[in-house]
């Protein structure tokens, strides 16, 4: 299959799901206990009768249902997703300003997790690989499994407990610090030293994730008759595990770490309430605080579709990686 | 199906062999202990074997009995768990059995190389078929830069691959069974061993890709003087390859020597009993079937395809085309095909497991295809199949009583009537009723067998469909598993299908065959007939491929 | 059943996890016995230190209520929340993965379309959006964490229905003339039961979590005190009682581990096969 087919599917089913969701979205709102409108309006429309109105006015109301469906969806496609009552702006608007600060938390705790993932995995792999030091491989499945069973937001805390409030040594809240009005470098620097820690955090709980699935990837590799091949031409064994068992590993590896993707989004909801990081996940949780359901439902789409995007990605990068779906197409 | 045209000058230098007198291995009192808690205590135990310089030595035995950890011994590949515990084994002057991790890396490749049994596991799929080649010389420091390319042209007209241009880029996907184990054997030969290693390199291949490969071993000792350990369980193989032959079982070396002795004059009793077993080319006289056609097939098709979506193409195999036949009571018609032949697809048409695009099945007079799915239910009672896995065709979780009574009971019998006939048909088909108490895997493979075909003969059937129901047994379980279906034929007077890859199999039960290539019976008559004089020329390349048809003449 | 026992026992992780499990499980179970008056109930000075008083052994918190009964009345939910959950989400995945598998085509087409959106969508917002919308119960919040935890039973399920339906076995059962129904649920599912158990195990430690999450973003039932809500409330009293914040974390991360070393001994004790390969 040629690659613009290919990806032109790609794109036509990663713009369905987020129509999907869209239309989720208006089924949940049409679920939910009471009329959408004040449902929607939250405690705010309780005060506020003309913005009740704009609401059923956005939402058809008197309409039939697939009129209002296909009202809500020609919004959306619009990027219209509704109008922030309490911060009197639009949504997108509001989710706009907020995106790159998640994009660079999530990007960073996506190369942090997985750098420290595959090398703490492949290494556990590699001394059972080598049936040397096994001991290493117990150390790093047992870290593994604590961070596996550390809920993440209160590992966030304790880290702002250790790190900030004990050792003052990184800055606990926001992307920035306050006043200081840093311009270039210095701003940079300020900046990624409020990374640390909420990167840190997130990561470590995906870290787990990818130094399991990376292991296990890897020793059922290691089965595998090429593996044997390998040593029969002569490789030393770092040669096959590298080039014959970790290559191949990466494969299943890449697939997951692109599942993996909507859990990191949803983790960064958490991890940006603690650390007060100023992306759509703090939105998120204002929009809680404030039910501010539109805003609630915005923050969702547009996080969903942020990891369709990263998915669309790894679809794409997984072609490259493996020659039998790049010549055949087929095979999924 | 030589191309020694290929060779060209690349085949001119891979010549040169050592002096001859000396062996080149030497194996003495080898010892192998398994890991404590194994159903023996050796997987290999005290045995010696020498092979001489360009001489091709085959190790015979059934599943289990060590054949194959005797040769990964001399590459130093045994598997986890398994040490050599005594014994040397000799490359020349070498013993292997002390020689250092760096040193064996050294001999892996140039001095020994290895052709596996799975040549599509055996190589990476990940990397062109040419870059795993290429990563051999370069673990050698051998062919550097552009040299490397040309020696893998020069080695792959030489194993007889076609465009060698052409395959150089492909991945092993892209290529066919037989291609894919020409290529494991080039890589073998890149860098002109003094020994390879064959472990079972042509069981996964079809009988006319296997004569080729075995001819292109033939061709490699002759011009490289390679010395070859050709591990098989096929002693038609063996017939046709082997210089010298040594045979183990349960991890001992019963008996060596050279091959027309061994198999003309086998002296262990071990020996006798495989090569008793294994079943000749000339079909047997059979009792005369009756008159009463029980099944027939009319012009029945199949086509598998991916059907296509908004963005992938449609593919289409003709899997079977308009296959007919005729089946009567007590008869044994043999379907004979390759891989991808179609004749799996036609069986398990016929039991409408697989629902044919058109023709007719006629069953007892009935179709059928056309008769309510309420009175087929009825009719296909007594329509019955027995599989070809005796691992997967039984139930893991289900005690043999289960497995032998469900269907009875589906179709309203009572369990208990149904448990009696089971206790007699567990006898019949030669277990104790102690059998029906336990868990498939309890069972050896053979016995599993015979629960599969005592499952369908709960049913009362008049007809049974068996796929390949031998060919996953060791040569002795399966003389007295094909013994079993005569013997139930005659008793029973069923009229079976009877589908093989195994030309020797067909002709100890098939009163009829019919060869299928490629969708289609190219050729269908009494077995008799076409054994002796075989009409459409794929059935002549069949019969021509067959393995160890010296053997058979021995044997006379 | 005793050879199961046998092979669960020599992970030791495993029995340590299932002694934890136990012991969680018979505090959740005596709760009331053991702290009859409400976790909410503010009952003593705020913020006493633990370990300094013997009726409060953990302490208070900001607003006088004791540490202790929290932990105890909170193990309560989480187990609770995550078992009932995880069945939910397991029998739709199950029915899911099943129906998809045995019988492909178009059914398995939209099955797994909708499985993969469901993968698709970020679990925790969704869950979030879930509860939030339909205001938070433990109705809602079990009902939104089954609906994001479903689909990799599904994928699961389906995966060994298709590789067992071509298994000799099950077409021996259609030949058999066996019903559908018998085929799927007496030949088919029994054997892919192993890996689920082992699956669903482990769904229940993340719904613990995702429980968790969800009451430390404000999102918990009110009439039941949980321990992600105590982290939560204790969050603006880090510096000052950081205790407040680590004893129910501890509580979590146990609870959470003890599930995990149990499901791992389970799978090695299900699937022994798989075990001897991996080792």
């Amino acid at each position: 299959m040629p690659f613009v087919t290919f990806l032109a599917g790609r794109i036509f089913k990663a713009l369905l799901v987020i129509v999907a969701i869209a239309a989720l979205n208006f089924l949940l709102i049409r679920l939910a206990p009471g009329d959408p409108a004040s449902v929607m309006a939250g405690e705010a429309g309780a005060t506020d009768p003309k913005y009740v109105d704009m609401l059923r006015a956005r939402f058809g109301l008197d309409q039939p249902l697939w009129k209002q469906l296909a009202l809500y969806l020609g919004q959306i496609v619009q990027f219209d997703l509704g109008f922030s009552y309490r911060n009197q702006v639009p949504v997108i608007a509001l989710i706009g300003e907020r995106l790159p600060a998640t994009l660079l938390l999530m990007a960073s705790s996506f190369v942090v997790s997985l750098v420290l993932g595959l090398g703490l995995g492949m290494a556990a792999a590699g001394v059972r690989f080598f049936g040397r030091a096994r001991w290493l491989d117990s150390a790093i499945m047992s870290i593994a499994l604590i961070f596996y069973a550390t809920p993440l937001f209160w590992l966030a805390l304790m880290m702002v407990l250790v790190f900030s409030v004990q050792l003052d040594w990184l800055p606990a809240f926001g992307m920035e610090s306050v006043g200081a009005n840093l311009k270039g470098w210095a701003r940079i620097v300020d900046i990624a030293q409020h990374l640390v820690l909420p990167t840190l955090a997130l990561s470590l709980f995906f870290m787990s994730v990818y130094v399991r699935l990376a292991r296990a990837a890897m020793m059922e590799v290691m089965t595998q008759d090429h593996v044997r091949t390998g040593f029969a031409k002569g490789l030393t064994g770092g040669e096959v595990l590298r080039r014959h068992v970790f290559r191949n590993a990466l494969l299943p590896i890449v697939t997951f770490a692109g599942i993996q993707l909507g859990q990191v989004a949803g983790g960064a909801v958490l991890i940006e309430t603690v650390f007060a990081w100023p992306g759509i996940g703090r939105l998120m949780f204002d929009a809680l605080l404030q039910r501010d359901y539109q805003l609630l439902l915005g923050v969702f789409l547009v996080t969903s579709a942020t990891v369709i995007f990263f998915n669309l990605l790894t679809d794409i990068a997984y072609r490259f990686v493996d020659p039998r779906i790049r010549l055949e197409g087929g095979a999924r | 199906m030589r191309s020694t045209r290929a060779c060209g000058s690349g085949a001119n230098s891979m010549g040169g062999s050592d002096a001859r007198g000396t062996p080149l291995v030497r194996v003495e009192n080898l010892s192998i202990r398994l890991p404590v808690g194994g159903d023996r205590p050796f997987a290999i135990e005290g045995i010696s074997f020498t092979v001489d310089p360009g001489e091709i030595v085959c190790v015979v035995g059934e599943s289990g009995s060590g054949k194959s950890v005797a040769a990964n011994t001399l590459m130093g590949l045994l598997p986890q768990g398994l040490k050599i515990s005594s014994g040397r084994v000799l490359l020349g002057d070498e013993d292997l059995a002390q020689a250092s991790a760096a040193r064996m890396r050294a001999l892996r490749g140039r001095e020994v190389s290895m052709i596996f049994q799975e040549p599509l596991s055996a190589l990476n799929p990940l990397y062109r078929v040419s870059d795993q080649i290429t990563e051999l010389l370069g673990a050698h420091g051998a062919y550097p830069g552009k040299a490397g390319r040309q020696r893998i042209l020069d080695l792959f007209g030489y194993v007889g691959l076609p465009e060698p241009e052409r395959l150089i880029e492909a991945y092993p996907f892209q290529l066919s069974g037989g291609q894919r184990q020409r290529v494991v054997i080039a890589m073998a030969l890149a860098l002109e061993p003094k020994l390879i290693l064959a472990d079972e390199p042509t069981t996964a291949l079809d009988v006319t890709t296997q004569a080729q490969v075995l001819d292109l071993l033939r061709k490699v000792r002759k011009d490289l003087g390679t010395a070859i350990l050709f591990v098989t369980h096929d002693f038609g193989v063996v017939a046709d390859i082997a210089d010298r032959v040594l045979v183990m079982e349960k991890g001992r070396l019963v008996e060596a020597g050279a091959v027309e002795d061994v198999l003309r004059r086998p002296q262990h009793s071990y020996t006798q009993k495989l090569i008793g077993a294994v079943p000749r080319l000339e079909p047997l006289d059979l009792p005369p079937p009756g008159d009463e056609i029980v099944l027939a097939a009319e012009g029945v098709d199949k086509r598998f395809g991916t059907p296509g979506g908004w963005f992938r193409k449609a593919r289409h195999v003709h899997a079977v085309a308009e296959a007919s036949f005729t089946v009567r009571r007590g008869e044994t018609l043999g379907i004979i095909g390759e891989s991808g032949s179609g004749k799996s697809t036609l069986g398990r048409s016929i039991v409408r497991l697989i629902e044919p695009d058109a023709g007719r099945i006629l069953f007892r007079g009935r179709d059928l295809m056309t008769i309510s799915s309420g009175s087929f239910r009825s009719e296909r009672k007594h329509l019955q199949m027995v599989f070809q896995d005796p691992l997967s065709s039984l139930n893991p979780r289900k005690r043999v009583r289960a497995i032998l009574t469900d269907g009875p009971v589906a179709h309203g019998e009572s369990r208990a009537v149904a448990e009696v006939r089971a206790a007699e048909l567990i006898r019949l088909v030669g277990l104790t009723p102690a059998a029906l108490e336990r868990f498939p895997h309890e069972f050896s493979g053979g016995q599993r067998q015979r629960i599969g075909i005592a499952r369908a003969l709960m049913m009362e059937p008049d007809v049974i469909v068996a796929d390949e129901p031998v060919s996953a047994l060791d040569v002795s379980v399966q003389a007295q598993v094909l013994e079993l279906f005569n013997e139930l034929q005659q008793r029973l007077r069923l009229a079976m299908v009877f589908i093989t890859h195994d030309l020797r199999v067909a002709a100890q039960l098939c009163h009829t065959v019919a060869v299928m290539q490629r969708g289609r019976i190219v050729e269908y008559g009494p077995t008799a007939s076409v054994f002796a004089d075989p009409q459409h020329a794929y059935t002549r390349q069949l019969f021509a491929a067959v393995p160890g048809k010296a053997f058979d003449s021995w044997r006379k | 059943m005793s050879g199961f026992w046998k092979r669960y026992r020599r992970n030791w992780g495993a029995v340590a996890g299932l002694a934890i499990l136990l012991f969680v499980l018979l505090i959740a179970l005596f709760a009331p016995l053991l702290y009859p008056v409400s976790p909410w109930q503010m009952s003593a000075p705020p913020l006493l230190d633990p370990f300094e008083n013997s009726a409060f052994p953990l302490g208070t918190d900001m607003l006088g209520r004791d540490i202790a009964a929290g932990l105890v009345h909170g193990a309560r939910v989480s187990l609770l929340v995550g078992t009932i959950s995880t069945l939910c989400a397991v029998i739709a995945g199950v029915g899911i993965g099943s129906l998809a598998g045995y019988f492909g085509g178009w059914i398995d087409d939209v099955l797994m379309r909708i499985t993969e959106f469901f993968q698709t969508i970020p679990q925790l917002a969704m869950a979030v959006v879930l509860v939030a919308i339909f205001t938070p119960s433990l109705v809602s919040i079990v009902t939104a964490i089954a609906l994001v935890s479903w689909p990799p039973v599904a994928r699961l399920v389906r995966a060994e229905v298709l590789s067992l339906r071509e298994r000799e076995f099950v077409e021996a059962a259609r030949v058999l003339g066996r019903p559908t129904h018998l085929i799927l649920f007496d030949e088919i599912l029994p054997n892919a039961l192993p890996p689920v158990i082992v699956t669903a195990t482990l769904m229940i430690a993340t719904a613990i979590l995702t429980e968790a999450a969800l009451s430390f973003l404000g999102l918990g039932d009110r009439n039941f005190m949980s321990w992600g809500f105590m982290i939560g409330a204790a969050r603006s009293m880090l510096r000052e009682a950081p205790w407040l914040s680590v004893m129910p974390g501890v509580a979590i991360l146990l609870t959470v581990l003890a599930i995990n070393l149990a499901g791992e001994g389970l799978n090695d004790a299900l699937n022994p096969r798989l075990r001897q390969r991996g080792e």
